[in-house]
């Protein structure tokens, strides 16, 4: 592991603590286990959609549709929308 | 954790792909940031497919690129709703407003679920209160 750094959070609802507290006995871990663990998924979570967001940049870039051709494409979902009237 | 939750419409989608359409794509960034809780029926799937199919047929876009519009779409990070859950409320809904089913299952999820709905759909975005709609 490398360096690691303290760090302190202040005004957690108790509501939100007591939730903490459970989580924690359940999974057999401390609750600053717990908090890490929440934490490390959290932060892979916001990586991957930051990935994903770069992706959809990337593809919106090269296919360089025009608000002509979407508004096409979306007059074409309403009227499979209208359809089912 | 997100503060607010959205119901995102498939139009949004397709207009985010768009240039110059930088509302639908600023949003997608919120969400994509964690910063939005968001939400559609998986009748959006279909939806976004038929969108990407119509722009392939006529010229827009080459057949591999509607493919990968498409495969983009389903790994947004938008969570999907089954249709299972959302189809005895949308057809009542959709008899009481004399709207579509598919328009109802966007409405239901987000009046149910607390939700301000996006849409570039001006006929959606006037059928319920808490739309917002993303015109050009």
């Amino acid at each position: 592991m490398g360096s690691v750094a303290t760090l302190y959070v202040r005004n957690v609802p108790s509501e939100l603590y007591a939730e903490l507290k459970l989580w924690a006995g359940r999974s057999g871990r401390s609750v600053n286990a717990e908090v890490l663990a929440m934490l490390e998924r959290e932060v892979e979570q916001r990586r991957e959609r930051g990935d994903w967001l770069e992706g959809f940049l990337d593809f919106r870039r090269r296919v360089k549709l025009s608000s002509e051709a979407a508004d096409l494409a979306i007059a074409s979902i309403r009227a499979h929308r209208d359809a089912g009237l | 954790m997100p503060d607010s939750r959205v119901v995102v419409d498939a139009s949004v989608a397709i207009r985010a792909v768009a240039q110059q359409q930088e509302d639908a794509l600023e949003w997608l960034s919120r969400i994509a940031a964690g910063g939005v809780r968001a939400m559609w029926p998986q009748l959006a799937f279909a939806e976004i497919a038929n969108g990407l199919a119509t722009l392939v047929r006529t010229g827009w876009l080459a057949a591999a690129e509607g493919s990968e519009g498409l495969r983009r779409a389903l790994a947004l990070p938008i969570e999907p709703y089954s249709l299972e859950l959302l189809a005895e409320p949308a057809l009542a809904v959709a008899l009481d407003r004399s709207v579509s089913a598919s328009d109802a299952c966007y409405i239901v999820l987000a009046e149910v679920g607390g939700a301000t709905l996006l849409t570039a759909d001006r006929k959606l975005a006037g059928a319920t209160d808490n739309a917002v709609l993303l015109s050009a």
